[in-house]
């Protein structure tokens, strides 16, 4: 299942977890255990859009706008690798 | 152990992850048989109790709460010792029946120990609240080993617990559990590393667990490995691991998929084969074509809803509070030096006074954006624009920073940290100008009514577009020629639909309205008196002030843009806040007491205004921005490189337009 997260993802660019989870018939619950395993073994990243690195000491963060952001998981460069691989 | 001595007494592990009830399982099954101390040599607590059911006695050890077995912590590495080297009779594996998918890969990592498994599936009534029907006699085919449903905080299903143990430990024989499997490639690579370590695992390890753990690149089980092959054997096992490093995607991944298939088979969900209502929202919210086109219809509403509820609001507390106020102050400051007059009726109140009657547009705006962010629309706005960026060939990651652009270009441009290469994070820095800021689309929203009255709503709407299409070919081009962008993969979890809450929504009014009080009674302020200072002196007049020279400096590319040095100026100041273009324009053109809205109406033409607004909206952007472009590129050349572009790019638009409009006939 792992391996073919990774593939959805680098077929489709941008996929949202629930599209995931219908590709893979699972639950979005296991999908985002699948998300949280691949990051832990370093082959995707969670990113914050901005709010919690970048604006951790800015003066308007009381005043952002974006409090329910969207998790995102992007490639590691190691799991750009092990695709690079797979497509050879 | 203590089972030699005491042969009839069945040891039994309660493992589980923490906050499966596991504790209060414990203490019904054991009462005040407890006995508690420390693991040997470790600081995690041991509690042990003692059971008798039937004349069978069973010693219970409460095992530390652990999301698996890969000895990543300290409780984790106890609660696999424990069963490695105590080896238990049984082990219960206690779940939270409302969190199935997170339960079992614990489970899944038990399976592969040399041990007999129970499972007590717990909290079956938060499961059944939430509509998730577990058939246990169906897990319990699937599995291969006894399932057992348990509500431990009201005692039920714990006789029938203790009766699957006795009996299982009874029969040890009817434990034939569904173990996940890896892929074939895989197995070929375990079966070899179990032929490399064959005859060198001492007991009471496992070969086949220790050969898989080793594959999977369990840091603990790799450092015992080395010494147990030892150095004759050790280069070729670990030659053989780092070419099949990546195996660890089958192995976890077989687990996955194993509890993929248990879930199908034995859980039904009430939202499983129906279609939620995030699912029905998110058909329109998320398309391709009919996301872009809810989203732009969505930010349409935004501004309708704000020119029509907060404009009028505006125009109200101008008419009510500021010019009477400035009328008082004029009245009473009437023997004062007619400067100290000037100063405090045009400068002070008539710049940042006439700024802070922004507030209801802020409020109205803010407490929309707020409603939306709130419901959860405004993340799916997020997945669209990243479609966009992918549309136009932009990196992948850029769109999270401009995103958040819209509120404020300050954090855009710091968020541009989440790009690790310097190209694309370059790249999004540059661009992220050209995202409408909240304060910019405060002043449009301020601004289009006044000039455009009923026409105010499309011409607010072009202009944002015109803003998102500068970016979008200057992205192209940019990234075609100075940069290369690449494609990154991503994956969204965007959240739930929710009704919103109206507290949640009050805060963010609150914050946002405040900190643009703040800013009006500072930046704002400071800038409106330094105006109005530099349009007051030397002589006294507007005409001949040190302003008039200023701006009449610039003339010759005022007027290829149709607009007057008062314009110039307006343009100009907004480089320290955008708020203040319109502090400036209330000082410059609101000096005759009609009232700015009035005064700019009659004076300014259809095309001067739009190209006026055109070039605010493409303009450099504020000063703060600035300051963090080059903190962040860490470079002058790159953040005056940007500086310039962007003039160039709202200069070049401002001609443009207002020549298109006067072709148009809109008056020059």
């Amino acid at each position: 299942m792992l391996s073919k997260v990774l593939r959805l993802a680098d077929e489709r660019g941008t996929l949202r977890s629930e599209e995931l989870a219908r590709a893979l018939d699972a639950s979005p619950e296991l999908v985002n255990l699948a998300l949280t395993e691949l990051a832990r073994r370093g082959y995707l990243q969670p990113i914050t859009p901005g709010c919690s690195t970048a604006c951790q000491h800015c003066p308007l963060r009381a005043a952002c706008l974006y409090r329910r952001q969207p998790q995102v998981w992007t490639l590691t460069g190691k799991g750009a690798a092990w695709l690079a691989q797979e497509h050879t | 152990m203590s089972r030699q001595a005491e042969p009839q007494t069945l040891l039994v592990g309660l493992a589980g992850q923490p906050n499966v009830g596991k504790s209060t399982l414990f203490n019904l099954l054991t009462g005040l048989s407890q006995h508690v101390g420390n693991w040997p040599g470790k600081t995690v607590e041991r509690k042990e109790g003692m059971l008798t059911h039937d004349g069978t006695r069973m010693r219970l050890v409460d095992l530390p709460g652990t999301y698996s077995l890969t000895a990543h912590s300290l409780e984790e590495q106890v609660a696999r010792d424990f069963i490695i080297h105590e080896r238990p009779d049984i082990v219960v594996m206690v779940a939270d029946a409302s969190s199935l998918e997170r339960n079992l890969y614990l489970l899944a990592e038990l399976l592969i120990l040399p041990v007999p498994v129970v499972l007590a599936l717990n909290m079956m009534d938060v499961a059944e609240a939430q509509g998730i029907r577990i058939e246990a006699h169906v897990l319990e085919a699937a599995l291969g080993l006894p399932v057992v449903p348990v509500v431990a905080t009201r005692n039920q299903g714990l006789a029938e617990l203790v009766a699957a143990i006795e009996r299982l430990a009874r029969e040890p024989t009817a434990f034939h559990p569904l173990r996940p499997q890896i892929a074939a490639p895989h197995r070929e690579v375990l079966a070899q590393l179990k032929g490399m370590l064959a005859g060198r695992v001492p007991a009471p390890f496992e070969l086949d667990w220790v050969a898989l753990k080793l594959l999977e690149g369990d840091a603990e089980i790799t450092r015992k490995a080395k010494d147990w092959a030892g150095e004759a054997m050790w280069p070729g096992i670990a030659a053989l691991l780092r070419a099949h490093e990546d195996a660890v995607l089958d192995i976890a991944g077989g687990r996955y998929e194993w509890i993929g298939r248990m879930i199908r088979a034995a859980v039904t969900r009430p939202r499983l084969g129906q279609v939620s209502l995030t699912d029905r929202l998110d058909r329109i919210a998320v398309h391709p074509l009919w996301g872009l086109l809810l989203l732009f219809g969505v930010f349409a509403a935004v501004f309708w809803i704000t020119f029509t509820l907060a404009a009028p609001a505006q125009q109200w507390l101008e008419a009510t509070a500021v010019e009477p106020a400035r009328a008082a102050v004029r009245h009473t400051l009437e023997a004062a030096p007619l400067w100290i007059t000037a100063l405090a009726a045009d400068g002070v109140l008539g710049g940042a006074g006439l700024v802070l009657t922004f507030l209801p547009i802020l409020a109205v705006f803010f407490g929309l954006l707020a409603l939306l962010e709130d419901t959860g629309y405004l993340a799916r706005s997020a997945y669209v624009m990243d479609r966009f960026m992918h549309v136009l060939g932009l990196h992948g990651k850029s769109f999270l920073p401009l995103f958040l652009g819209f509120g404020c270009n300050v954090p855009a441009v710091m968020g541009t940290r989440v790009i690790e290469s310097r190209s694309g994070r370059l790249l999004t820095i540059l661009l992220a100008p050209l995202v409408p800021c909240s304060a910019r689309l405060a002043v449009l929203a301020f601004l289009a009514p006044v000039f455009f009255g009923a026409a105010a709503l499309p011409v607010a709407l072009a202009l944002v577009a015109l803003n998102l299409l500068v970016l979008a070919l200057v992205g192209i081009t940019l990234n075609h020629t100075l940069f290369r962008g690449q494609h990154m993969a991503f994956i969204m979890e965007l959240p739930l639909y929710h009704m919103p809450n109206a507290r949640t929504i009050g805060a963010s009014v609150w914050n946002n309205t405040w900190a643009f009080a703040r800013k009006a009674g500072s930046f704002i302020l400071l800038a409106s008196v330094g105006v109005w200072a530099l349009s007051y002196f030397p002589a006294g007049t507007l005409e001949h002030s040190y302003l008039a020279r200023l701006g009449r400096a610039f003339a010759p590319l005022g007027d290829l843009m149709g607009m007057d040095w008062r314009l110039l100026v307006a343009l100009i100041t907004s480089f320290v806040a955008k708020e203040n273009a319109i502090a400036t324009l209330s000082i410059l053109y609101g000096q005759d007491g009609g009232g700015l809205a009035r005064t700019l109406a009659t004076q300014v033409s259809p095309a001067s205004a739009l190209a006026f607004l055109a070039v605010t909206m493409l303009f450099i952007p504020c000063l703060a921005t600035v300051a963090v472009m080059r903190q962040e590129t860490g470079s002058w050349r790159w953040t005056l490189f940007d500086v310039a572009l962007l003039l160039a790019i709202a200069l070049g638009a401002g001609i443009l337009v207002y020549h298109g409009a006067r072709i148009l006939g809109m008056g020059g």
